[in-house]
């Protein structure tokens, strides 16, 4: 317990110094020469679409109003079942062309490409079906530029979330082969043709609690890991990567959490070859995403989630306390492995142990009121410390109703979200033990008005 | 032994809780005023909006008082900037200096001794987007105290030399090794062209990062009196400097010494190879067709690529790439061919 508290806590401090540095540094200036200059390196968009023909039109349409001087959107139609293809063909007038691909990882077959002549650097690969991570090569092959973004298909981009996300890259002669923007919750906000309009905040309190949580993970313990290049995830909805280094890696794996394990050994390459290759987390550009509003897709999600960090974990076990990985070894992977993912096991041997004790009276009923009234508060603190955060980098949650109710809704967290995430965590590792593979399936709504 | 800890933990209870509430209601009150700051400061510039323009294009700015308030300088800032990154010409850049000089040094002054460094940096931002010569003073004195940041001293450097500074080469010496490529090229190819010629001319004694830099800069902005310069590199040891010159020539279309060219196509270095094409493209040099065609059939894509968006460079570029379809046995070069075709006829560069 003390330990956890005192890892979070020095997280939560390097993220502080971190942010307040940047506080109020203005919103448009900084980025103006990098949207002029004709020397701001292009970028390739990957969007890997399987079945997303609600949100796809809406997403695409954000990204082509960016604010980037030069780059390309490869959408990779996976198999879809759905009329995913056919949408894009009739909305933005595909036509079909021959493009040389460069392959250079291995993927399923390319059935065809696609060019729009509405905007001609808008492409589609229809392709079969292979999985997220297939879907993400075969755009990696058939792209032109030396970086890429890897977005999904139900995603919202701010527009200058790109020139934010690589502005580290291009300042750092290439010293940065990684860069990762910030996830929020899009259910609430008001979304047309995919532009966020107003920002708000969902009324169901599942969906509430999960923004807290974005913004605690997003805030806290990236901004803390990224300082200390010891960032091991950039998150699946909103990365930049050097593709020269991914490729050289081996490009996505077929695993359940493919983003994070490509990051791990991406760490572990840089290691391996002594380079001097940096990954970094950047709080500012954000990306907004569909946050699943019932108990049932939340729980798959997070089950999902459990069992990819552990695929990564156990692939690169080999890290773990290893000298020669340096801190890696000894902070990231023992702090992923034995709080991120033994962690909530623990918590719920706590909670099974407190309610055995509670009736069978072997505990003293005022000691573990105590107890639990601290916990209580010492995780509202936590996340209104991150709330604090957000108001010092982005503000992006206008109101004071906003805030109020943030604030309000993560009193509660102890008492129901946190135990339900503790028990579909644990239900993650049991399912992992006995073998289940694959995505799960999660309806999707739709976060914009076409 | 319980009912101590039990006191123990009761105190740090009501501490805790205490630290709760107390960032709550901190987080609230701010919030709160910083939203009411924000509307008075939307609201100013809603009001000054009509006359900023009025002045921005007659010159009349006897419309405010003298004595302003934070508020009121921060919205007559902000509306400035909008301004400057929409209107241009020398007029209307005198008139925006003018007014900035008169009403915003003070405050930008005091700015730029704030100990917070994102409220500094917007200072500097402020002072190019404004032209405000008259503060170049604070500004070399920004650079040189010791707690200014690399990133400060890289957007010191860009604007000064933006404002033609006679220090700027002197501070590139110095920082240039901490500054990123992109960095670099944004100043050197804003120096006045006196003061580039002046560091080309000891190009030798630049450190290789400059030299990089430089020539990017001359083939970039087309200084076509340093050919001489370019075609020395050209046989230099140097494979960088080889390539960079050779890019240069591309951007600048300066005629390239085909002699020195010829050995370029047959270089290990792909890079070189990509260059070469490129060049020989963008000159049209007829003597090289033949090695356009035959850099179809590179074993790098890229070189494949840029040999034959090269030929379509050509007047019969259209019908070389047919020929190329019609009778290569090399797949790669195919479809190399038929994807160039194709851009072609689409009127697609992309």
């Amino acid at each position: 317990m003390l330990i956890i508290i005192v890892v979070y806590g020095g997280m939560l401090t390097l993220s502080f110094l971190q942010i307040r540095k940047n506080y109020q540094l203005d919103d448009i200036e900084p980025y103006e020469e990098l949207l002029q200059s004709e020397n701001t390196k292009p970028v390739s968009i990957l969007v890997p679409a399987y079945n997303e023909s609600v949100g796809i039109y809406g997403s695409i349409r954000s990204l082509l109003s960016i604010e980037y001087p030069e780059y390309e959107i490869i959408i990779i139609n996976d198999g879809s079942t759905d009329d995913t293809l056919e949408k894009l063909i009739t909305r933005f007038k595909l036509v079909k062309i021959n493009r040389v691909i460069r392959k250079q990882l291995d993927t399923k077959e390319i059935k065809g490409i696609y060019q729009s002549t509405l905007y001609p650097h808008l492409i589609v690969l229809d392709k079969e079906n292979g999985g997220k991570a297939d879907a993400l090569n075969a755009g990696i092959n058939c792209s032109r530029y030396p970086y890429f973004c890897s977005l999904d298909g139900d995603s919202i981009i701010e527009r200058n979330a790109f020139l934010k996300v690589l502005k580290p890259i291009i300042e750092s002669d290439d010293e940065i082969i990684a860069s990762g923007g910030s996830v929020r919750i899009a259910n609430g906000c008001t979304i047309q043709s995919g532009e966020v309009i107003s920002i708000g905040l969902s009324n169901k309190p599942i969906v509430i609690m999960q923004v807290i949580e974005y913004l605690r993970a997003f805030l806290t313990g990236r901004v803390g890991l990224s300082q200390n290049n010891l960032l091991l995830i950039v998150s699946g909805a909103f990365g930049v990567f050097s593709k020269r280094w991914v490729i050289e890696a081996g490009g996505y794996a077929h695993t359940v959490g493919e983003d994070m394990e490509l990051v791990v050994r991406l760490h572990r390459m840089v290691k391996e070859k002594r380079l001097n290759k940096k990954i970094v987390y950047v709080p500012d550009p954000v990306c907004w995403t569909e946050a699943p509003d019932s108990i049932k897709y939340l729980r798959r999600q997070r089950k999902r989630w459990h069992r990819g960090l552990f695929d990564s974990l156990w692939k690169h076990r080999k890290l773990m306390f290893n000298p020669k990985y340096g801190s890696i070894g000894f902070v990231s992977m023992p702090y992923f492995f034995f709080i991120e993912f033994l962690g909530p096991l623990i918590e719920l041997i706590g909670y099974i142990l407190l309610i055995v004790a509670v009736f069978t009276g072997s505990i003293h009923f005022e000691y573990a009121l105590l107890f639990f009234l601290l916990s209580l508060i010492y995780g509202s603190i936590y996340s209104m410390s991150a709330v604090l955060l957000e108001e010092w980098s982005m503000e992006r949650y206008p109101k004071v109703r906003h805030f109020v109710i943030l604030f309000l809704v993560s009193l509660t967290e102890t008492l129901w979200y946190r135990p339900l995430t503790v028990v579909w965590r644990v239900e993650g590792m049991i399912e992992m033990l006995f073998g289940k593979r694959g995505w799960g399936e999660m309806v999707r709504k739709g976060v914009s008005n076409d | 032994m319980i009912e101590i800890s039990l006191a123990a933990l009761f105190i740090v209870f009501i501490a805790l809780l205490f630290l709760l509430v107390s960032i709550f209601f901190y987080l609230f009150v701010k919030k709160y005023f910083n939203n009411q700051t924000r509307m008075e400061i939307f609201q100013l510039k809603e009001d000054y909006q009509l006359d900023m323009f009025h002045y921005l294009q007659t010159g009349n700015g006897e419309w405010l008082n003298s004595s302003l308030n934070q508020e009121q300088l921060i919205a007559l800032m902000e509306l400035l900037t909008e301004y400057s990154n929409v209107l241009d010409g020398p007029v209307v850049e005198d008139r925006i200096r003018e007014f900035a000089d008169k009403y915003l040094t003070s405050f930008i002054k005091k700015e730029l001794k704030k100990g917070r460094w994102s409220l500094r940096m917007n200072a500097l931002y402020a002072i190019e987007g404004l032209y405000m010569k008259q503060l170049i003073p604070s500004v070399h004195a920004l650079y040189k105290k010791r707690r200014t940041t690399i990133a400060e001293k890289s957007q010191i450097v860009k604007l000064l030399a933006r404002f033609h500074d006679p220090q700027v080469p002197q501070y590139l010496k110095d920082i240039h090794e901490d500054l990123s490529n992109f960095s670099l090229l944004s100043i050197v190819s804003n120096l006045e062209e006196k003061t580039l010629d002046e560091l080309i001319e000891n190009f030798n004694e630049l450190s290789k990062k400059l030299q990089y830099v430089v020539i990017d800069t001359i083939g970039k902005k087309q200084l076509t009196h340093h050919h001489m310069l370019l075609h020395r590199l050209l046989s230099e040891d140097d494979e960088e400097l080889r390539i960079r010159s050779l890019k240069a020539y591309a951007n600048s279309g300066l005629p390239i010494d085909t002699n020195l060219l010829a050995a370029f196509f047959e270089s290990d270095n792909w890079q070189v190879r990509m260059m070469a094409a490129k060049v020989t493209g963008v000159e049209r040099i007829e003597r090289f067709k033949l090695q356009l065609i035959y850099l179809l059939s590179d074993r790098e894509y890229i070189v494949r690529s840029e040999a034959a968006k090269s030929i379509l460079r050509f007047r019969d570029g259209e019908g070389i790439l047919t020929m190329v379809v019609d009778q290569t046995k090399d797949l790669f070069a195919k479809d190399m061919a038929i994807e160039w075709l194709e851009k072609e006829r689409n009127n697609h560069s992309y």
